[in-house]
C-alpha cells in the first residue's frame, strides 16, 4: 500500500528534458567561451586605451554644454545642434515606423490563420471550399516567408543596401528601417491575433459575420491593446535604429556622435548619448501613459 | 397546432472520436416557442442549441431549420439563417474592450458588407445609437451605453448580449446556460426577462439550463436530456417530479442505461 502511494507521487522526471536543455545551453556557453579564447585580462586595456578611456568616462560627468574646439563664425550653438540632431532621429524613426506599421498591419492579416480558420463549419460551394484548403494556405505560406526574409537582414545591412542603389537620401534610410520593422511587426501581430482568445470571433460567426467582419470585430479589437504596446516598443527601437544609421551619413544623431568620437571630443559624445537618453525615457513616459489608458481605462 | 417548425431534429447524433455528446434525438419546436433544455453537466445540451445554427454539424441524422436542411445549406443562405438567429454562447462572446454601444452593432454584421460593418465601429450615426439606446433602456442598462463590457458586472453582460440579439431583429434565440454566471436573485430577474422580451418579439426561445426550479417557473416546455438522449419532451405542467428525479438521478449514469 504504501509502495503504491509512493509510486504514485513519484515526481514523472527529476532531470527530465528542461534538465537536459540547460546542461546544453551551459555547455554551449562554455565552448563559445574557450573558441573565442575570452579571458577576464581582456576587459583591461592597454595604457593608450587607458587614456582614452579615462577621457571617454571623464566626460560622462561634463558632457558638453558648447564647443570642445573652435567652430566658424556662425555655426549654431552646440545645444541646437543637439536638439536639432534629436528632432531628425525622430523623425527619421517615425516616417519609417509609419511604413512599417501599415505593412506589419497588412502581412500581419494575411499572415494569420484566426480569421480564416473554420470553426467545424465548412461551406458546401465546391469553388469557395477549394480558396479555403489551398488558396489561403498558400498565401500564408507565402507570406510567412516573406516576413521571415524582411526580419533576417538587418536594417544597417538594408540601409547599406539602399544607400548603393539610391544614394544618401532620406527615403533610403526610411525604407531601410520600414522593412525589418514591417517583418517583425507582422509576425508578431498575426501570432498575437492568433493567440487572443477566440469566443467572441466565435460568437460573431454565429450571427453570421463572415471572416474580414470577424476579425475587424472579434479578433483586432481583442490584440490591440497588447498589439499598440509591441508597436510603442517597437517605435523605441527605431529612434535607436535611426540614430545608429547617421553612422552612414544621414543626419540623425549618429552622425554628430560618429564626428565628435573622432575629433576625440568625448565630453561632446556624451551631450549626445543624453540626449538620446533622454529621448528614449521621454518616450517611454508618453508609451507608458498612453498603455495605461487603453488596457486599464 | 398547425405552427411551422422553426427547429427540427431528424435522429440527430453527435460524436466527438469515441464519446457520444448526443445520441438519436429527434423534435421539433414550433415558431414562437419557449423551450429549455434540461439535464445535467454532459447530457449534451450544449451540442443541441449549436446544432440549430450549425455551429456544430450531426454526425448522423439532419437539423432543419424552417423545413430546410442546415448541413445543406449554402454558405451565402446560412449566413442569412445566421444573421437572423440570435446566440449567447455560455461565455456571452461579447468583445470585453469594445464598448457597449460597438457590441450591440455587432449583432448586425452578418446583414452587412464589409465596408458598411466597419463604420459603426468607429463612427455611429446618431439614428443608430438612438435604437441601441431604446433598447439597452428597455433592459434597464441604458446608462452604460458607451462603458467598456469588461467594466460591466456578469447581470450587466447577460444584458448587453439579449441587447445584441435585440439589434440583430433576430427571430429566434439561443441562449447556452444564460444563467451560470448569475447569483439566485440575478437568475430570476434574468430568465423572467428573457422570456418576456421573447414573447414581445415573437421570437422562438430555445434555452438550456441546468436550474430545474427556474425552468419549471419561467418555461412552458422542457426537454429533459440525458447523456445525449431525450428523456421527455413535453409542456412543462406535465412533467412529473419522477422524471426529474430520473433525468438528475447519479446512479444511472455511472452504471450506463
Amino acid at each position: 500500500m504504501a509502495r503504491e502511494a509512493a509510486a504514485r507521487m513519484r515526481v514523472p522526471s527529476r532531470l527530465g528534458r528542461r534538465g537536459w536543455l540547460l546542461a546544453f545551453v551551459l555547455f554551449a556557453a562554455a565552448l563559445a567561451w574557450l573558441q573565442l579564447g575570452l579571458s577576464v585580462r581582456d576587459a583591461v586595456p592597454g595604457d593608450s586605451g587607458r587614456g582614452v578611456l579615462s577621457l571617454f568616462v571623464g566626460g560622462a560627468f561634463a558632457p558638453a554644454l558648447t564647443y570642445e574646439s573652435d567652430v566658424p563664425e556662425g555655426t549654431a550653438p552646440l545645444l541646437v545642434k543637439v536638439a536639432l540632431a534629436v528632432v531628425r532621429t525622430v523623425v527619421f524613426a517615425a516616417a519609417g515606423m509609419s511604413l512599417s506599421l501599415v505593412v506589419g498591419l497588412l502581412l500581419g492579416f494575411l499572415g494569420a490563420t484566426s480569421w480564416w480558420a473554420d470553426d467545424g463549419e465548412c461551406t458546401c460551394n465546391a469553388w469557395w471550399r477549394k480558396v479555403r484548403c489551398y488558396a489561403m494556405p498558400a498565401i500564408y505560406g507565402g507570406v510567412r516567408v516573406v516576413i521571415a526574409l524582411m526580419r533576417s537582414v538587418h536594417e544597417l545591412l538594408w540601409a547599406v543596401l539602399f544607400l548603393a542603389a539610391f544614394g544618401l537620401n532620406s527615403f533610403s534610410a526610411v525604407v531601410a528601417i520600414a522593412i525589418p520593422y514591417g517583418g517583425t511587426l507582422a509576425k508578431v501581430f498575426s501570432e498575437m491575433l492568433d493567440e487572443c482568445p477566440r469566443d467572441s470571433a466565435r460568437s460573431l460567426r454565429a450571427i453570421g459575420a463572415d471572416s474580414v467582419q470577424v476579425f475587424a470585430w472579434g479578433l483586432l479589437p481583442r490584440a490591440m491593446p497588447d498589439m499598440s504596446a509591441y508597436a510603442f516598443y517597437r517605435f523605441e527601437c527605431a529612434i535607436r535604429s535611426s540614430a545608429v544609421l547617421g553612422f552612414f551619413g544621414y543626419p540623425t544623431i549618429g552622425y554628430y556622435l560618429k564626428l565628435s568620437a573622432e575629433n576625440l571630443h568625448y565630453r561632446e559624445v556624451w551631450t549626445y548619448l543624453y540626449a538620446l537618453c533622454a529621448l528614449v525615457l521621454l518616450f517611454e513616459l508618453w508609451s507608458s501613459q498612453l498603455r495605461r489608458r487603453i488596457v486599464i481605462r | 397546432m398547425t405552427r411551422r417548425a422553426v427547429f427540427e431534429f431528424r435522429r440527430v447524433s453527435v460524436r466527438y472520436g469515441a464519446h457520444v455528446a448526443v445520441d438519436d434525438v429527434s423534435f421539433s419546436i414550433g415558431a414562437g416557442e419557449a423551450v429549455a433544455f434540461v439535464g445535467p453537466s454532459g447530457a449534451g445540451k450544449t451540442s443541441v442549441l449549436r446544432l440549430c445554427n450549425r455551429t456544430v454539424r450531426p454526425t448522423s441524422g439532419e437539423v432543419l431549420a424552417s423545413g430546410e436542411d442546415l448541413g445543406r445549406m449554402s454558405a451565402a443562405k446560412l449566413r442569412e439563417f445566421r444573421s437572423r438567429t440570435g446566440f449567447m454562447p455560455q461565455d456571452l462572446g461579447l468583445v470585453p474592450n469594445l464598448r457597449v454601444s460597438q457590441n450591440v452593432f455587432a449583432g448586425r454584421l452578418g446583414r452587412r458588407g464589409l465596408l458598411a460593418s466597419l463604420r459603426p465601429l468607429f463612427f455611429a450615426r446618431r439614428a443608430e445609437l438612438e435604437r441601441v439606446l431604446v433598447i439597452l433602456d428597455r433592459l434597464g442598462i441604458g446608462d452604460k451605453l458607451f462603458q467598456r463590457v469588461d467594466a460591466l458586472s456578469g447581470g450587466e453582460r447577460q444584458r448587453v448580449a439579449l441587447a445584441r440579439a435585440l439589434y440583430q431583429e433576430a427571430q429566434a434565440l439561443l441562449a447556452d446556460e444564460p444563467l451560470s454566471a448569475l447569483d439566485p436573485a440575478r437568475s430570476r430577474e434574468t430568465i423572467a426577462m428573457l422570456v418576456e422580451v421573447a414573447s414581445e418579439h415573437g421570437w422562438t426561445l430555445v434555452l438550456s439550463m441546468h436550474d430545474i426550479e427556474l425552468a419549471k417557473q419561467f418555461v412552458p416546455r422542457l426537454i429533459g436530456l440525458r447523456a445525449g438522449r431525450v428523456l421527455f419532451d413535453r409542456a412543462t405542467k406535465d412533467v412529473s417530479d419522477e422524471e426529474l428525479r430520473d433525468l438528475y438521478e447519479l446512479e444511472g449514469l455511472e452504471h450506463g442505461a
